[in-house]
């Protein structure tokens, strides 16, 4: 497999070099479309170590890979896969994982069916997340799109049925629903999150299973031209072994419901978007010494904007607030006040190199360790910090 | 960081929303919709010519499947882009790109002339496309002019 990403970077390094006609955006054998692209960043921050295990130092440990083959067999019938690697610090590390492989019957504009493994809607950008070139800024809003959640919630193995539904003169209804199965891997953030998650209490003791995981997303095009509302849920049980205090065995099941709301208006090179997010879960814990419940709801937003000045340079930012008990804003039940928020302030920079390469250089000012993993960091030293990345990503 | 600093950031934030306010209003140049002379659709409205170019919808209203196809650069492109779809060619180019890397879609057929635009949807049944108004479309069938 690892061969396969080798060639994902040589096809980028080809297409960007113009050995290959580059008017399509495409390589092509045998009708199949190729399509790939290399993201490699740089992050380095102050104080704490942020998103990776070591950015205080500063670490290319901060990528994506992927490559898909994608054919249409007939008019209404397509199939495709794409393979994706990521590192992330101490996560990810460059696993290959199939991204998303399906085959997409439309029966009519109205209504098409996919089986196999289906990106997850959730938010606006949850399927496109991983697509670095889509994007003005470099790192996701995390109030919404946690970084350590990404390899959970961007995709389940199922069935799914979407459509475009006219509306007529009040415009336009897109609608996605999903049933499936999620991977759990404890390597791909999970764990991390999950242990953060419960202010260290809980210890992930195995792998992790979800029950069927259900998913929907509906996005209204509205008649003011470039105006998108849209709406989001996934729903599932997930059952973890668990040490309690790192000690005592036992299993948690946690019933997630995650919704996202938000609107996007694109006007001519400007985008501005918002969204809000919740994620509430249920959770029983069982042990030999009996069974106790609980629950827990965290609340994340954002408002971000974006202006294409050039079709070389483009300025993004965004400012995200996140707090993990929408109950506690203040940090009174928190070991550390601080890690009850985290408000991040974010200015990116981007520059198209041309139509295959981009380069991007972002800085954030954070007030609140809310996100700042305690796995990494136990001691908090300061509420406010900065830090910066850089990315250049080829795609083709 | 001090509340004044923050505060100046998110007034730069509003600042940059309003850039496009004062921004030049770019004239588009008029552009035909073509068609291959055996489809039996007469006329389109712009709402199905942009969702045709967008992938959402696949079909002519007679049931029979819609291929469209583009230039890949140039003034008319951006007209069209502007006046029917209502999307910059830098936004058409990414929402693709959406499709592509998703696995919803494949980038649309593109050719680099007019010219080539009007011998492929002559010569392709179902195909529809778009050449400036002086452009000679030869036996394709003209389904709407902006």
């Amino acid at each position: 497999m690892k061969r396969i990403m080798i060639m994902v970077f040589v096809c980028c390094v080809l297409v960007c070099s113009g050995l290959f006609s580059g008017s399509a955006l495409a390589l092509e054998a045998g009708g199949v479309d190729i399509h790939g692209f290399v993201s490699q960043g740089f992050i380095f921050s102050e104080d704490y170590e942020y998103l990776t295990n070591n950015s205080k130092k500063g670490s290319f440990e901060y990528n994506e890979i992927g490559i898909n083959f994608s054919k249409d067999l007939s008019d209404r019938l397509r199939l495709g896969i794409q393979l994706f690697s990521r590192d992330l610090g101490d996560v990810g590390n460059n696993k290959i994982t199939i991204d998303w492989a399906y085959g997409d019957y439309r029966v009519k504009d109205w209504l098409g069916i996919r089986a196999g493994r289906i990106k997850l809607p959730l938010g606006f950008y949850n399927e496109t997340r991983d697509i670095d070139m889509l994007r003005t800024n470099v790192v996701m809003p995390q109030s919404v799109y946690g970084d350590l959640l990404r390899d959970t919630v961007i995709a389940a193995n199922g069935v799914g049925i979407y459509g475009n539904i006219n509306l007529y003169t009040m415009g336009s209804l897109d609608y996605q629903l999903v049933a499936g199965s999620m991977n759990i891997d404890n390597e791909n953030g999970f764990e991390k999150y999950f242990t953060a998650r419960s202010k260290g209490v809980f210890i992930i003791n195995g792998r992790s299973d979800s029950d069927i995981t259900y998913a929907g997303g509906l996005r209204w095009n509205t008649p003011l031209e470039g105006m998108t509302l849209g709406a989001s849920a996934i729903s599932n049980t997930i059952d973890s072994p668990i040490k309690l205090g790192g000690v005592l065995e036992a299993k948690n099941s946690a019933d997630n419901f995650i919704y996202t709301v938000g609107a996007e208006y694109i006007w001519e090179d400007l985008t501005i978007a918002a969204e809000y997010q919740q994620y509430k879960i249920d959770y029983t814990v069982t042990s030999a010494m009996g069974t106790s419940e609980g629950t827990g709801t965290s609340e994340g937003y954002y408002i971000s904007t974006a202006y294409r000045f050039t079709d070389f340079f483009s300025l993004g930012a965004y400012y995200s607030i996140f707090y993990p008990d929408d109950k506690d804003k203040d940090g009174n039940t928190f070991v550390f006040a601080s890690d009850a928020w985290e408000k991040d302030l974010a200015l990116s920079l981007r520059f198209d190199i041309n139509d295959f390469t981009t380069l991007k250089v972002e800085g954030h000012h954070v007030d609140g360790t809310a996100k700042v993993n305690a796995i990494d960091n136990p001691i908090r030293s300061d509420d406010k910090f900065l830090y910066g990345v850089a990315k250049v990503t080829f795609s083709f | 960081m001090k509340q004044p600093k923050l505060r100046l950031l998110l007034i730069g934030l509003v600042l940059l929303m309003a850039i496009p306010l004062i921004g030049s209003l770019a004239t588009a140049g008029t552009v035909k919709i073509i068609t291959n002379a055996s489809n039996s659709v007469e006329t389109v409205d712009d709402n199905l010519v942009k969702n045709i170019f967008l992938g959402k919808k696949k079909n002519w209203p007679n049931g029979d499947h819609a291929q469209f196809v583009v230039l890949s650069s140039g003034e008319t492109h951006k007209s069209f882009l502007q006046t029917y779809v209502k999307k910059s060619s830098a936004q058409f180019k990414n929402y693709w790109k959406k499709q592509v890397f998703t696995g919803k879609g494949k980038n649309p057929k593109s050719f680099a002339s007019e010219g080539e635009i009007v011998t492929y949807v002559t010569n392709t049944p179902g195909t529809i496309g778009y050449v400036s108004a002086g452009t000679d479309i030869g036996d394709a069938k003209v389904l709407s002019e902006k």
